[in-house]
């Protein structure tokens, strides 16, 4: 299976009132994703639902094949949030909402349902979401945290010049996808089984 | 305008947007935009946007996609404003 995610933070100053910028939205969504958010009460969760799940299928869509388009627009985002596209691909999708929490968490995959979650930056959020999914993966595989690693091997041509994140039991790296977000306030990940 | 008067103003232009200020010290034409300068993607839509204004030009989508440094940038730049 391959998984990608991508958390935003409702409260972070470049999320709030995105979604009453005309260009910036038309550059994101497409013509019915358009039609949703003129349509939802709160716009800016609208906005930021679409963009995430853009995102995660964007990750996920790089791990399957090495490279994917990064405009958003070429994503397209079904209107009740159940998947989206790339062209022929599909992927499921799950995106969560925290009411009260201020936190928008999208979860792309093919194949089996992934384990995912989110939580609390307290300062490193890179090394925390490294934590958070280490831990869901000790829960669910039964094996203790303290042999399991994430890592990413150098990549020409990729944004940051790392390839996507893999997992590692005693330095044997394992058939399990792995992708890790954050955002203001809150780091996320999301893995397969 | 020059190429190095373009990249001058594509840098003012990242500014804002740049989670790691202290890689603009050493900012060149190979300096990865999202990688060195932490410019997150939801920000780089607002680059586009910016560049679009500041250069009279219009970005396509594929072209934006193409962006990877700072160089790449400036390129784009130069080639539509020709």
């Amino acid at each position: 299976m391959i998984v990608g995610n991508d958390v935003v933070d409702l409260e972070d100053p470049e999320a709030v009132g995105a979604s009453r910028r005309e260009r910036f939205v038309r550059r994101i969504l497409r013509p019915a994703e358009l039609r949703v958010l003129e349509r939802a009460r709160e716009p800016d969760a609208a906005l930021w639902s679409f963009f995430a799940a853009k995102e995660a299928a964007y990750k996920a869509i790089v791990r399957l094949r090495g490279g994917a388009p990064s405009a958003p627009s070429a994503y397209d985002v079904s209107c009740d949030l159940a998947s989206v596209r790339l062209s022929e691909l599909r992927l499921r999708l799950h995106v969560h909402e925290a009411d009260g929490c201020g936190f928008i968490h999208a979860v792309a995959w093919i194949g089996a349902r992934p384990e995912f979650g989110v939580g609390v930056s307290r300062g490193d959020p890179g090394a925390e979401a490294r934590t958070l999914a280490i831990r869901s993966v000790a829960v669910a595989s039964g094996w203790p945290s303290s042999i399991l690693r994430i890592v990413r091997d150098p990549q020409a041509g990729a944004w940051d010049g790392l390839g996507p994140p893999w997992l590692e039991r005693d330095g044997v790296r394992l058939d399990a996808c792995v992708s890790l977000s954050h955002h203001g306030r809150f780091v996320a990940y999301a893995h397969g089984h | 305008m020059s190429q190095e008067e373009i990249f001058t103003k594509v840098v003012g232009i990242l500014k804002p947007f740049v989670r790691a200020p202290d890689a603009l010290a050493a900012v060149g034409p190979e300096t990865s935009i999202l990688g060195d300068l932490k410019v997150n993607s939801a920000r780089l839509v607002d680059v586009v946007l910016e560049m679009e204004d500041a250069f009279g030009i219009a970005i396509t989508d594929d072209e934006a996609d193409s962006v990877r440094s700072v160089g790449d940038a400036v390129s784009i730049v130069l080639r539509k404003a020709a």
